[in-house]
């Protein structure tokens, strides 16, 4: 690899201070540090550190996200990888752009809101909104709030609900069919399963879910792939199980306290257990998804550990209050990014209640 | 006893046990300094003949313990800044010091070279000898990388020990003492187990999970409730010193070092006198940039060019290689080499092994993502980012509010951080500032 070092040894004095390029340096930086890690040694103690850095935390995401995406493009075909090309190329010169503004370098939580935020989408959506939900994601939803680590919600959901709100009938009337584009069902659209749930009463069998079979967005569908997924993260710790889990346990209690009390036409009116009413609602829709790959963001959730369980149950709450009470079939997004909102709150709650108890105990 | 958190940095070069000859030093090269000492008051003159354990420099600000000559010579004061350069060395023809005062045998510590040993749990700082603990803590068991083993300081030492620790416990008043003890250490702690025995109403034996850094003095402090101002710490060899200083007239003029760690040619124990030259242990003459390491890898100082030998503190040197080739594609690769906190390596799959660690960041200054790492391996239960975040923001009194005086500095927070903050450095930096302003205060 000597020759590609080479390379950009002879690039870089274009890029230092006095470089004709000097304003692109972070630009240059990012692609050159990504071949080689930057030549930075430790200075004092520890003199040794850990191995995984942020490069890797955030590629393990993907990584998780792998199933989902192949997954994707084998139910809704090659347009996924269009979508996913357009949202890493307008969210990353947003990030570049603000990057070479601000002088800072650019930080790699983008490549996980780029790929999120096109698996959140319905597959049929046309690649301008792709790119102006992206953009307002990655612009209004994190760089205005000074940029990684300092986000109050997840970008990738932000870019969503704003084209939920701007372009309703297009975010609604995507649903292809999975394996439509290669001529393996008749029906080139058909009705989400939480959409079937609310309008016609009818619960998709789980196993459907499990495998994709029914409609939804490009990455909820294949929703085995979301639980290996999801695990996986929670295994290599780069997320903590205790948002996912909290959210997901708690999305089938409330969901089961639904059924038993009969809030929905579909148990009250008999034929479905409220065991099955919350088995639906815990595969329906994109609760796994989200669980597993949006509310446990850790920028954007709480850091305290029973703020991260109470945020959880808070998701799980909205989520099936939203699906059961409101005009909307979906509550997940909503949910996230009310919960997101609350954040800040829950930790600062949790923190005054934890010091204050060790403060009384002292005195 | 609920223990939280902790984690082994598994580092290639553990010294082997027993200790090693080492070549006789041509001249000794004694620091003026050390990591909490500064001997300013020079009691020697440039040409003077000194004899063995006599007072060379005294450190006025901490109850002025003095530096001793650890042989007989030659000052020179001109040879090097910052030292004092012992030459025409020849073996003391006695090497024992009178005791000057019977009665006050603080003062005789203080005099044969082994006070500076003692610190305060609460602070770090030395002691003062006319004050006495509750509590003397000992570790016995070392669980950051590298530092003398108990195995072979106690070989052939243990009726040494416990003569020590008699008088120890003596001196200090009764003060009781606590000896801190990996729970797999099975060796030593049968090998304890007569001394404990015999002594069992002011002795107990503290058994920690054998993970990092669950030797510290500190945490053993908080995890017993001990009140930190009342708890002083000290280490093996000091026991065993202060017998020999106070019962044979010795004074501690030697110290058993471990040198270890990746770049060490044999990873070993070696007796050496304060100021032995780093240039006969083999130091800063191979091809390979090193950094040596006063102390262990966690926690240790870096020992700059302008030291030349041995300081007075120093109980183990580690050698770690000097990054300087940059990794290809780090970031996707596999590593199987690699051993992370995290499971994000493929090494999980792998038995346990040692790392060949370098100085290497691995990886890139990043704000805080709140990964949550550094508070999951915090063995004091305090949130490390979230108090960076306070005294970066120049918020002290906020960081007091959540319990940052519990941080024992073991800076495992810092050696897990995916954004490669280093929490640890502005952690001491904050504590040295609060100790610097009460000592202004009194």
């Amino acid at each position: 690899m000597k020759w590609l070092s080479d390379l950009f040894d002879s690039f870089r004095p274009q890029f230092e201070k006095r470089g004709n390029l000097a304003f692109l340096k972070p630009l240059y930086e990012a692609i050159e540090f990504i071949f080689f890690y930057p030549p930075a040694r430790t200075a004092t103690a520890p003199h040794v550190r850990d191995p995984l850095d942020i490069k890797r935390y955030m590629t393990i995401v993907i990584v998780a996200l792998l199933p989902s995406i192949l997954a994707s493009i084998w139910f809704f075909g090659p347009r996924i990888l269009l979508m996913i090309l357009v949202s890493y190329a307008v969210g990353g010169l947003v990030e570049v752009i603000f990057a070479c503004i601000r002088k800072t370098e650019i930080h790699e939580g983008f490549f996980v809101t780029g790929i999120l935020f096109p698996l959140i989408l319905p597959p049929a959506t046309p690649l301008w909104v792709v790119a102006v939900g992206i953009f307002f994601g990655v612009f209004f939803g994190k760089e205005v709030f000074g940029g990684t680590g300092h986000n109050i919600f997840n970008p990738a959901l932000v870019g969503r609900l704003f084209v939920t709100i701007s372009f309703p009938t297009i975010l609604t009337s995507g649903w292809t069919t999975p394996g439509a584009w290669r001529g393996a069902v008749d029906a080139v659209s058909s009705a989400t399963p939480m959409a079937m749930a609310k309008t016609q009463a009818v619960l998709t069998p789980a196993a459907d879910l499990l495998m994709g079979i029914p409609s939804g967005s490009v990455g909820e569908t294949f929703r085995l792939g979301i639980i290996v997924g999801g695990v996986f993260l929670m295994l290599t710790r780069v997320s903590n199980w205790r948002v996912p889990v909290s959210y997901l346990a708690s999305v089938f209690v409330f969901a089961f306290i639904a059924g038993l009390l009969g809030w929905s036409p579909i148990t009250a009116e008999g034929g479905t257990s409220a065991f099955g009413f919350a088995l639906f609602h815990l595969l329906g829709g994109s609760v796994l998804f989200g669980a597993m790959f949006m509310s446990c963001d850790p920028v954007t959730s709480p850091f305290t550990v029973p703020g991260k369980f109470i945020f959880g149950i808070g998701c799980g709450l909205l989520t099936v209050l939203i699906r059961v009470f409101s005009g909307y079939v979906e509550g997940v997004m909503f949910s996230i990014v009310i919960m997101n909102s609350f954040t800040p709150l829950i930790d600062h709650v949790v923190l005054q209640l934890r010091y204050r108890s060790a403060e009384t105990q002292e005195s | 006893m609920k223990f939280d958190g902790g984690y082994n940095v598994m580092l290639e070069g553990a010294p082997s046990a027993g200790i090693a000859t080492y070549q006789k030093p041509e001249v000794l090269y004694l620091p003026l300094f050390s990591e909490s000492l500064d001997f300013s008051l020079v009691l020697v003159e440039h040409g003077e003949a000194v004899t063995k354990g006599q007072i060379l420099a005294k450190d006025p600000v901490n109850y002025s313990v003095p530096l001793l000559a650890p042989m007989d010579g030659t000052v020179n004061l001109e040879q090097a800044e910052r030292h004092i350069t012992l030459e025409n060395l020849a073996a003391a023809k006695d090497g024992t010091v009178a005791l000057e005062d019977d009665d006050n045998q603080c003062q005789n510590l203080v005099r044969m070279g082994v006070w500076s040993s003692f610190a305060r749990v609460d602070s770090g700082r030395i002691p003062d000898p006319e004050n006495n603990p509750d509590t003397l803590v000992i570790p016995i068991s070392r669980l950051e990388p590298f530092f003398p083993n108990a195995q072979t300081l106690l070989e052939n030492a243990l009726q040494q020990f416990g003569a020590g620790l008699d008088l120890l416990h003596k001196m200090l008043d009764d003060a009781e003492i606590l000896l801190v003890c990996g729970e797999s250490d099975a060796d030593i702690k049968s090998q304890l187990g007569t001394v404990i025995a015999e002594r069992s109403s002011w002795i107990t034996l503290f058994e920690v999970p054998d993970l990092y850094p669950f030797d510290s003095p500190a945490l053993a402090a908080q995890l017993n409730n001990l009140r930190p101002d009342k708890t002083w710490t000290i280490d093996i060899q000091a026991v065993l010193a202060a017998r020999a200083a106070i019962e044979d007239n010795h004074p501690f003029v030697k110290r058993i070092v471990s040198v270890s760690g990746p770049m060490a040619n044999a990873p070993g124990h070696h007796q050496l006198p304060i100021g032995y030259p780093f240039s006969d242990l083999g130091f800063r003459n191979g091809s390979v940039p090193q950094r040596i390491v006063n102390g262990g890898v966690l926690t240790g100082s870096t020992i700059d060019d302008s030291q030349l030998g041995l300081d007075c503190s120093c109980r183990a040197l580690n050698l770690l290689e000097e990054m300087t080739e940059r990794e290809v594609l780090a970031f996707v690769q596999p590593g199987f080499n690699k051993r992370s906190y995290s499971n994000t390596f493929a090494s999980f799959f792998k038995p346990l092994f040692n790392e060949k660690f370098t100085t290497a960041l691995r990886g890139e200054a990043r704000p805080c993502v709140f990964c949550g790492f550094c508070e999951n391996v915090c063995p004091v239960g305090i949130i490390p980012h979230l108090i960076y975040r306070y005294l970066d923001h120049d918020r002290p009194e906020d960081a007091y509010r959540v319990e940052f005086d519990k941080c024992i500095d073991c800076g495992l927070c810092s050696y897990v951080c995916v954004s490669k903050i280093n929490h640890l450095e502005l952690f001491r930096a904050e504590r040295l500032r609060a100790i610097t302003e009460m000592i202004e205060g009194e």
